[in-house]
């Protein structure tokens, strides 16, 4: 019993995660209905940005919250900045091709990145910051509740609340659901499509960006092929939940996060990367729309 | 009187396609003006060319400015809206969001009383104001379409079929309120239609349509009773 309370508190913290990086490639699909596979390597810069500027200021071994917040900023300005010249640059260009096309500069752009990083960060992992002390705040027997696990679940549901309140709550946000449902219509009502595409960006990245340290807080290693892995389990997560779907991107990553834990748990930590890949060959055989996906009935 | 819309020598094409060949028309300040034709005449590419959404050849003028070049986003805030083709309703969005998007260019105070007055004229939509617009009936999304094109205050409105699928009573309430935004409001009205015998009979102005080029122009209710648009669009 003990231990199984202890998987949930894991396989949550870790489900969050790949929830936040999910969240970028469902939006971003929802908006283009492109798989940007450049999102993972956008995590990784944000990882190393933060790595960097922590190490310039010299508050690579002074962990606390207001280390956390900054990185956190860090982090989420960088993966903005790099997830808009992204978009500008290699995506915008082919707007009007088919989407073969963009999908194969996606990948393009996504080796781009992993090869400069090596160039430019050097190949070897790199220890990331310590970004909080991993305290442990609550014990019941075995089971711990420590600061890192608490710290993930906070930061991610202020996000998600963040998110939340932006896709519903604000102009910027019923434009981004307009131009995801009918993007030359929403051209009509006066939406600058460009724009509102280049804003998904920056949002989808910066939550790249924010699990980034999350991850780097966590697992404290960090090199230029890291998104690789992550990367695609949250794109499993997308797909699970049904692409396109934001609460879908949510719930994949945390049926990801928890199964993940789970096989570890009571199989073996070998097949935990197994794991993601047989989940997307099931969805994709049982349920091609994902949990919470369903396909749109237009009505004549 | 000037005209509001005044178009001169269009050319659209599709690739290799040449789908409208040179067609000149105007629509003057308080009109309506209806283009008809068949399926594939080439009216809702002479809208889209309008509108911004397609390349053309040839002069486009709104209220005397040139709209070659011109991006969709930036029309609509030059006084053109559109009901476009198919409804092109937000269907994950709620009625008021999607009328909520009809004046998303305006920052002027009147946005909630252009609200209260399209619901006073499409009373069903205020009973589903919290609904999601996917859901509605195909009646009931066309008077989003057309209510939400109002939202954005246009002095020109385009109506693209506004009548396509619908039943018979809905159609003819449909176009009495299209009538009734032209001489109450004073919103010019450019309307395409396949329902030719109903775009006549509403129009001041029509044009016939057929593969790309004018065939006649005339008032509307002269076109009604020309024998050549009585054997091709009326049934006889």
């Amino acid at each position: 019993m003990q231990d199984f309370v202890q998987h949930l508190i894991n396989g949550i913290s870790l489900g969050s995660i790949y929830a936040l990086i999910a969240l970028g490639y469902t939006m971003v699909y929802g908006i283009l209905q492109l798989i940007n596979f450049a999102h993972a390597d956008v995590y990784m810069v944000g990882a190393f940005a933060a790595y960097y500027v922590a190490r310039f200021f010299g508050i690579d071994s002074s962990p606390g919250i207001s280390t956390l917040i900054l990185l956190l900023i860090v982090s989420m300005v960088s993966c903005s900045v790099l997830g808009l010249l992204i978009e500008r640059f290699a995506y915008r260009p082919l707007r009007n091709s088919p989407r073969l096309n963009i999908l194969i500069t996606a990948i393009g752009v996504s080796f781009f990145l992993e090869y400069l990083g090596q160039i430019v960060f050097g190949p070897d992992p790199k220890v990331f910051p310590d970004v909080l002390v991993d305290a442990n705040l609550f014990s019941w027997g075995q089971v711990q509740l420590r600061s890192f696990d608490v710290a993930i679940f906070c930061v991610v549901m202020i996000t998600m609340l963040a998110l939340n309140f932006l896709i519903y709550r604000t102009k910027v946000g019923k434009a981004m659901r307009a131009v995801s449902s009918n993007q030359q219509v929403a051209a009509l009502m006066g939406v600058n499509v460009d724009r509102i595409i280049a804003v998904t960006f920056v949002i989808g990245s910066s939550l790249a960006g924010v699990g980034s340290v999350l991850v780097g807080m966590k697992y404290p290693k960090i090199d230029p092929l890291m998104g690789l892995l992550i990367g695609l389990k949250a794109f499993v997560a997308a797909v699970l939940g049904g692409i396109g779907n934001l609460m879908g991107a949510i719930l994949g990553g945390i049926i990801m996060g928890l199964s993940e834990e789970m096989v570890v748990g009571y199989w073996a930590s070998t097949y935990r990367d197994a794991l993601a890949f047989g989940i997307l060959i099931l969805i994709l055989i049982f349920r091609p729309a994902g949990l919470l996906g369903k396909s749109q009935i237009e009505k004549v | 009187m000037n005209p509001i819309l005044k178009i001169k020598d269009l050319n659209v094409s599709y690739g290799s396609i040449h789908a409208i060949k040179g067609i000149s028309f105007s629509v003057m300040q308080g009109e309506i003006v209806s283009l008809i034709g068949a399926n594939g005449a080439g009216k809702t590419t002479t809208l889209k060319a309008i509108s911004g959404l397609l390349p053309f050849k040839g002069l486009i003028e709104l209220e005397g400015r040139n709209l070659s070049g011109t991006k969709p986003h930036q029309i609509v805030q030059m006084g053109l809206s559109q009901a476009p083709e198919g409804r092109g309703i937000f269907a994950p969005l709620t009625v008021k969001e999607n009328l909520e998007m009809g004046a998303y260019h305006r920052s002027d105070g009147k946005i909630g009383d252009d609200m209260e007055y399209c619901l006073k004229l499409f009373p069903r939509l205020k009973e589903r104001l919290k609904q999601v617009a996917g859901t509605l009936s195909g009646g009931e999304q066309q008077m989003v379409a057309i209510a939400r094109s109002l939202m954005a205050r246009p002095r020109l409105l385009m109506l693209d079929e506004p009548s396509l699928g619908l039943a018979p009573q809905i159609v003819s309430q449909i176009f009495s309120i299209i009538k009734r935004i032209n001489s109450e409001d004073g919103v010019t009205l450019l309307l395409v239609e396949q329902n030719a015998r109903m775009a006549l009979k509403i129009a001041h102005r029509a044009y016939v349509i057929e593969t790309g080029q004018i065939k006649l122009e005339g008032k509307g209710v002269d076109l009604l009773d020309n024998d050549s648009v009585r054997a091709a669009y009326l049934g006889g």
